[in-house]
């Protein structure tokens, strides 16, 4: 599955040439890699863009986890408890 | 009909009536609400992702870097007239302070590829083997010492990253620097040059491989400030999945 | 910055470095990395999602492996429990190998840098 750096740049170039590095310098800035903003990908089908998912995961311990729904549960009691 | 969008503007500049961008197309520039876009028309054609074209994306924003700093939008973007509008409607706000933010400026680009040797041999030995250690236990050691050299590692890459900040401080209005410890090149950073200091800045970067000969430099500059205007990710997120 | 509007491809940006090879080298591999967009279509509709999935499972993988050793550095587990989660993570470590090698995706592939993540768990 080719990048579109390969696309770009595996274009019957087989010697390295002085001006590749001016394109791969060109494209790490022209084109939008996703990867500094990550958890970004949009899923094409046919070339033509369908989904653009944007992660916002909550990456953590299953200690920090179960202190955060702790949390959670306590302030829901005391919610309801004032209705 | 859409528009391939190359960058925004407080006004509209004076661009030669010879440029031509994308798959050769010609240049227009159209009144958006408060600002001014400078795009060529499209159909329902793809966009072709080639040398040719990428280039030809970049060279239109320079020509626009030229007269004055743009917000530029990043290859590859196709947007309906009103998808255009209500963007720069809703953003409104943010475009103008960022277009303000980068007033008189160019992006200058650092990476640093760093030549440590990479203990790829295996994990060190153990000073205290566990008794009979089975086959689970010993897998975990050895990604406990990968992670331990993974750890120290990224300390000094963030010491390499930190000694690039303090010698460009004062030169530079803002800043975005990527660490990547994992790999050889460690640090890529953007930063956000002021023209009138743009001489002072270069006079500093080219003194980096005498006064760091453990590392290996590639600066280049100026650019359209990509990484500062970050069109594209407004874009999507605001266009996002309906 | 000169270049004439006639002849856009002679505005090249200026790049300065003693180690091009080196610096192209590394562009391609880092600009390599999870596509912005994965491309599905009719010739690689399951390459395109099977390098998705696994990457995703790869980068929790790698999480989870941080997290037992930070377990059974923490000391909270016993010598089995250690022996227990070791063998399942290199079971996991091996199955996922074989799955890069069956969707024919390279280490490359699914190199997705943890980043700040990462450093937090």
């Amino acid at each position: 599955m080719s990048s579109p750096f390969d696309q770009i740049t595996i274009d019957g170039e087989s010697n390295f040439e002085e001006s590749d590095i001016s394109l791969l310098e060109t494209l790490d800035h022209v084109l939008n890699r996703g990867l500094v903003i990550a958890g970004e990908i949009t899923i094409s089908v046919a070339d033509i863009d369908l989904i653009f998912i944007g992660l916002n995961v909550l990456v953590s311990s299953v200690e920090k986890a179960n202190e955060v729904l702790r949390e959670r549960q306590r302030s829901h009691l005391t919610s309801e408890s004032g209705t | 009909m859409k528009f391939y969008p190359y960058c925004l503007v407080g006004q509209p500049v004076e661009l030669s009536e010879l440029l031509r961008g994308v798959d050769g197309r010609e240049i227009l520039q159209r009144a958006v609400g408060t600002l001014t876009a400078v795009l060529s028309e499209w159909d329902d054609k793809k966009v072709d992702l080639t040398r040719e074209n990428v280039l030809r994306h970049d060279a239109v924003v320079r020509q626009v870097l030229e007269e004055v700093t743009p917000l530029p939008f990043r290859f590859g973007h196709l947007v309906t007239p009103d998808q255009l509008a209500s963007y720069v409607d809703s953003k409104s706000e943010t475009l103008q302070s960022k277009l303000q933010h980068l007033r008189n400026c160019v992006e200058m680009s650092v990476k640093i590829i760093w030549n440590r040797e990479i203990d790829l041999a295996g994990p060190p030995p153990e000073a205290q083997p566990i008794q009979n250690a089975g086959k689970g236990a010993a897998f975990l050691m050895s990604k406990r010492a990968e992670i331990q050299a993974e750890a120290s590692n990224s300390t000094e890459v963030a010491a390499i990253a930190n000694w690039l900040k303090s010698e460009t401080a004062g030169l530079v209005r803002d800043e975005l620097v990527v660490l990547r410890p994992a790999e050889r090149l460690v640090v890529s950073a953007s930063f956000l040059v002021d023209r009138s200091v743009l001489w002072a800045y270069k006079k500093r970067t080219a003194l980096f491989e005498k006064e760091r000969s453990d590392l290996h430099f590639l600066t280049s500059g100026p650019w359209p400030p990509y990484s500062f205007s970050n069109n594209d990710l407004e874009f999507k997120t605001h266009l996002g999945v309906s | 910055m000169e270049f004439s509007p006639e002849n856009p491809l002679s505005a090249e940006p200026e790049i300065d470095t003693s180690h091009a090879q080196e610096f192209a080298e590394e562009l391609r591999r880092v600009g390599d990395t999870l596509p912005s967009r994965i491309n599905v279509d009719p010739d690689s509709v399951e390459q395109g999602l099977a390098k998705l999935v696994l990457t995703l499972i790869e980068f929790i993988r790698r999480l989870l492996e941080k997290q037992a050793v930070k377990r059974m550095e923490g000391g909270d587990l016993s010598p089995e429990q250690i022996e227990e989660l070791g063998l399942a993570l290199m079971k996991l470590e091996e199955k996922l190998h074989d799955l890069k090698t069956q969707f024919g995706l390279s280490e490359e592939d699914l190199n997705l840098d943890l980043g700040p993540i990462g450093r937090l768990i």
